[in-house]
């Protein structure tokens, strides 16, 4: 998994010299800079091991759930409503007498489904009317930028909220749509100035003088050269999705039951939290350190693929 | 400044009427007959229904209801609770009081310690405050607020006993300290990066280096030259907040069962209560907006070369 996300996170990266300069030797010791680097921090590996973790665990739930106990997450028995942490139950049980452990292992799909449908919804719609409102600037430009005034308008949770209370239905592909229409305004702002600030270099002009047509232009030379800026915001805000969707959830406007989801469980550990605190510690404790984990993996990335943005 | 004021005045404008219309449209253009709904699931004579679509203004086409809903606005009115039969607008009016104490107490916090934890981190670069204060921002941003506050509710109300466990009867500021805190947490990281940042740029300009020179004292370089210019964007910041708190006073008010705008909103989506939930919500995105054009013009008169862009 390691590989994959460096892959992922490397797309933008030969391009930075690539694309724009001749010299493609310099491309390749750039993404080697960046992954030597990468390799000797140890903040990067920690989280890059525990987002790993948390994806083979939302790949697979019925691997990780059997680990202890019976592992079905709707085995329930009310005899053992909130019984605390003991031998084959580690997280002990939840009120309905449902076996913590599980559901914590079962909530993360998700969750972390959520956080990265949202993030990745999102930076393709920041790609696309970015790359459109920062090149061809111009009516689309006034059109998509007063559009991203409006939605800048709400603070992030409440414009989601209003929107969500009005859905009969929420499910995951809901609940994140309403986030991707709140969430898009940043990325696509990020992403139309970076490719503004890219349109008039002289390798666009030299590609123009050519006779390459706008679509070549954007695809083969603005866009290797303008994504980094936006994929690496994205990574930074995957955490602050998950958190998003705890935090609807609570107020009673994320998912609903029978999903069983992070937010669900904190929601549902409310209150009896006095008597009961295991049903709050221990969905918290996955959903932080999940958090904590992508936000920091973000962060290293950060510093060793764009210097310029620390 | 002028054509600047005027540009800035009509984006908010335009932005109004975008919010105003996708929360009216949110509102309004959902599945579900609300006339069949008052009839509790019995049909209702035609002239029965064609009279309550008289009343309520259902037969009218979309865009005059929502022009009627934007008068509406204008002159105060922010709906009627389907719940209690009580108008928005007076049921805010009780409650505004304690948002705005919860809010200002957070707003101070982050404020005070904000600031002074990032001036710390700047001057002390990779010493213990820098190194807390980069753990604490990457907590704050990895902890719900539900979580933090009902963490801190139990552990300093119900264990320790060192605060109310819950609403607003000791009055400011022991009712409020912790609940502000709480709400004050994410925001109160951001300021206190911010602040780094910008002293760290700050103090390496050299009309800094010439203050040195002159021989002037080092709390004097830092608090009259360098802080007073790199403090500019901490305070755009903290205008911007004041509507984010809001919003964030809604999980928090929850939390706490503080009786303020926000428990209003939480309790109305607990008991369905969409009329009220949109009434508030309307409010606090006007709030926002006005705060953010507020910001805006301050920025523009403290920092001239804002105008030119």
């Amino acid at each position: 998994m390691i590989p994959a996300w460096s892959g992922q996170q490397a797309t933008p990266a030969p391009g930075t010299g690539g694309a724009g300069t001749p010299s493609a030797g310099r491309a390749s010791s750039f993404l080697g800079d960046a992954w030597s680097e990468l390799v000797h921090n140890p903040l990067f590996l920690v989280s890059a091991g525990i987002v790993t973790l948390v994806l083979a665990i939302v790949a697979f739930p019925g691997l990780f759930a059997g680990l202890f106990g019976h592992g079905n997450p709707h085995d329930c028995n009310l005899a053992d409503s909130a019984l605390g942490p003991r031998a084959g139950h580690p997280f002990g049980f939840d009120v309905q007498g449902c076996d913590l452990y599980a559901n914590v292992v079962y909530g993360a799909r998700d969750t972390v489904s959520i956080g990265l449908l949202v993030t990745a919804s999102s930076l393709l719609v920041a790609i696309v009317l970015g790359s459109a409102m920062g090149y061809l600037g111009g009516l689309v430009d006034t059109l998509l930028g007063r559009t991203a005034d409006v939605f800048f308008g709400f603070p992030f949770v409440l414009g989601a909220l209003i929107i969500l209370i009005d859905l009969p239905e929420r499910n995951v592909l809901t609940v994140s749509l309403v986030l991707v229409i709140f969430g898009w305004p940043t990325m696509t702002r990020l992403m139309r100035s970076t490719v503004l600030s890219e349109r008039n270099k002289d390798y666009v002009l030299a590609a123009r003088a050519l006779g390459a047509s706008n679509f070549r232009i954007l695809r083969k030379h603005i866009l290797p050269n303008a994504l980094a800026p936006v994929v690496i915001y994205a990574t930074l805000t995957t955490g602050g999705i998950m958190v998003a969707e705890a935090t609807l959830t609570f107020l009673g406007v994320g998912l609903q039951a029978p999903a069983i989801s992070w937010g669900l469980e904190l929601a549902a550990a409310q209150n009896d939290l006095q008597q009961y605190p295991h049903l709050l510690v221990f969905p918290g404790l996955f959903l932080s350190i999940t958090v904590l984990s992508f936000v920091t993996l973000g962060d290293t990335l950060r510093d060793a693929l764009d210097p310029r943005l620390r | 400044m002028g054509a600047y004021v005027i540009r800035r005045l009509l984006q908010t404008v335009i932005v109004f009427f975008g919010v105003t219309f996708i929360i009216y449209a949110a509102v309004f253009l959902i599945p579900g007959n609300p006339v069949a709904a008052l009839g509790g699931g019995q049909p209702l004579a035609a002239p029965v229904v064609h009279d309550l679509e008289l009343k309520y203004h259902l037969d009218e086409p979309f865009i005059d209801q929502y022009g009627r809903y934007l008068l509406g606005l204008l002159h105060g009115n922010f709906g009627t609770s389907v719940d209690t039969g009580q108008s928005v607008s007076s049921l805010m009016a009780q409650a505004w009081p304690v948002t705005v104490t919860l809010a200002l107490t957070a707003w101070g916090i982050e404020m005070a310690l904000g600031i002074v934890t990032g001036v710390f981190a700047a001057l002390r670069r990779g010493g213990p405050v820098d190194r807390l204060m980069m753990f604490f921002s990457i907590l704050a941003v990895s902890v719900p607020i539900f979580v933090a506050g009902f963490t801190a509710q139990v552990l300093l109300g119900v264990k320790l006993h060192l605060v109310p466990v819950a609403g607003t009867q000791a009055g400011w500021p022991e009712s409020y300290l912790v609940p502000g805190f709480v709400l004050a947490l994410f925001s109160l990281a951001t300021v206190s990066r911010l602040t780094r940042a910008s002293l760290l740029e700050t103090l390496t300009k050299e009309y800094v280096n010439a203050a040195v020179a002159k021989g002037l004292p080092r709390w004097w370089v830092i608090g009259k030259h360098a802080l007073r210019n790199s403090i500019i964007p901490v305070v755009t910041y903290l205008g911007i907040d004041l509507g984010f708190l809001l919003s964030g006073a809604v999980v928090v008010e929850g939390v706490f069962n503080l009786p303020g705008v926000g428990l209003l909103i939480f309790n109305a989506i607990q008991n369905k209560d969409g009329a009220v939930v949109v009434g508030v919500a309307t409010l606090f995105v006007l709030v926002f907006l006005l705060g953010n054009l507020a910001v805006d013009l301050l920025y523009a008169i403290l920092d001239p070369r804002v105008r030119y862009k």
